[in-house]
């Protein structure tokens, strides 16, 4: 009885073990990595599609030859890193210099929460305009979360207080949101963050260097 | 308790952990690509890795009901936090987890999501080993019906 239970101990442990080992494996193999070992990014090669910016707020000069739109949810912590890490250096070689201009629709997926955050920027921006929008888009990204501190930062930002609360507790922008929402999964953008240059899909928090090769892609076209 | 209950025990606990945890990896955010997409995690991986977890934790604790616990059978259980944190994408849950305060501090777990997956498995065999150690040492002893 001893050594029937050892056996079966032994075997179990053996094929945990086993187990575990495929699991690595597993995830080596299907982790492609670049010849520095970093984790490659791919684009999606498929042809550019021809995005809305709705009525959503701009970014940088409305002329500017390149269009950037994001999809993004205000509680995706993969949206969080790309305006941490990315966006600035965006702005500084392209949107700063006029070669881009951003445009921020709501991919509000994960839960009223994200509505909510949405709605609120949204109302910044029916009431105070693009620079007010962007003002509470980062405030909200950069951890602001709490509506009452955001009607806060709103009134000190200029915004009307009265009004900006209002319509923060009404949800009166609730629909745009969900609108916005909707033509991202339209065009395909299941997960957050996804953006699309001239039309050109890029999904995911992506390094500096793949917007700026596509960018750089585009710009050259126009010469 | 007779290896009947035990046996009941078992399977009552191991479903309900898989049902949770396939219930999770599809409800939930995961993390895909450097994105934030509900479901990412429903892989067939991870379902066999649920399993496999969920009836590990099942025989511990149909265990620990029959014939006791000790503390090395006890520190298993640190497998069963190891192994929540691997079923769905930390950062992701932010907005979930935000009121218990230390939700930022656990977004590491979900880039290091492979190796919890693996202590996961290690501790939790621990676990089994010493379940069935004791089960052994208490039936040598005739405490058992088996």
């Amino acid at each position: 009885m001893n050594k029937n239970n050892n056996t079966l101990i032994i075997s179990i442990l053996i094929g945990c073990f086993a187990i575990a080992l495929s699991i690595i494996f597993y995830a080596i193999q299907t982790t492609p990595t670049n010849s520095n070992g970093n984790v490659q990014v791919e684009t999606e090669k498929q042809a550019p599609l021809e995005i809305s910016i709705d009525d959503d707020a701009v970014l940088g000069d409305p002329d500017a030859p390149i269009t950037l739109v994001e999809f993004s949810d205000y509680n995706c912590s993969y949206c969080k890193r790309h305006f941490t890490n990315t966006f600035p250096l965006i702005k500084k070689k392209y949107i700063d210099t006029g070669k881009v201009k951003m445009v921020f629709r709501d991919a509000a997926y994960y839960g009223q929460n994200s509505i909510a955050l949405a709605n609120a920027a949204s109302c910044a921006q029916k009431i105070g305009g693009n620079e007010a929008y962007y003002k509470i888009h980062s405030e909200i990204f950069s951890g602001n979360k709490n509506l009452d501190n955001i009607i806060l930062a709103g009134s000190d930002f200029g915004l009307d207080k009265t009004n900006f609360s209002e319509c923060i507790k009404n949800n009166e922008q609730m629909d745009e949101v969900l609108y916005d929402s909707q033509d991202a999964r339209k065009y395909g953008v299941n997960g957050t963050p996804g953006f699309f240059i001239n039309g050109v899909k890029v999904s995911g928090a992506v390094p500096f260097d793949n917007f700026e090769q596509i960018i750089e892609n585009e710009l050259s076209k126009l010469n | 308790m007779n290896s009947n209950k035990q046996a009941f025990l078992f399977g009552f606990t191991f479903i309900a952990l898989f049902l949770t945890s396939v219930i999770a990896l599809i409800k939930l955010p995961g993390s895909f690509n450097q994105t934030c997409l509900i479901g990412a995690y429903f892989t067939p991986i991870n379902v066999v890795y649920n399993a496999i977890a969920s009836s590990m934790v099942a025989f511990i604790l149909s265990n620990i009901l029959e014939f006791g616990s000790n503390f090395k059978v006890n520190s298993s259980m640190l497998g069963i936090f190891t192994w929540i944190t691997t079923t769905f994408c930390i950062p992701c849950m932010i907005p979930l987890l935000s009121f218990l305060g230390f939700s930022v501090s656990l977004s590491f777990l979900s880039y290091n999501n492979l190796w919890f997956q693996v202590a996961s498995i290690v501790i939790l065999s621990f676990g089994v080993y010493e379940s069935l150690k004791l089960k052994n040492s208490k039936c040598l002893n005739g405490n058992c019906d088996i």
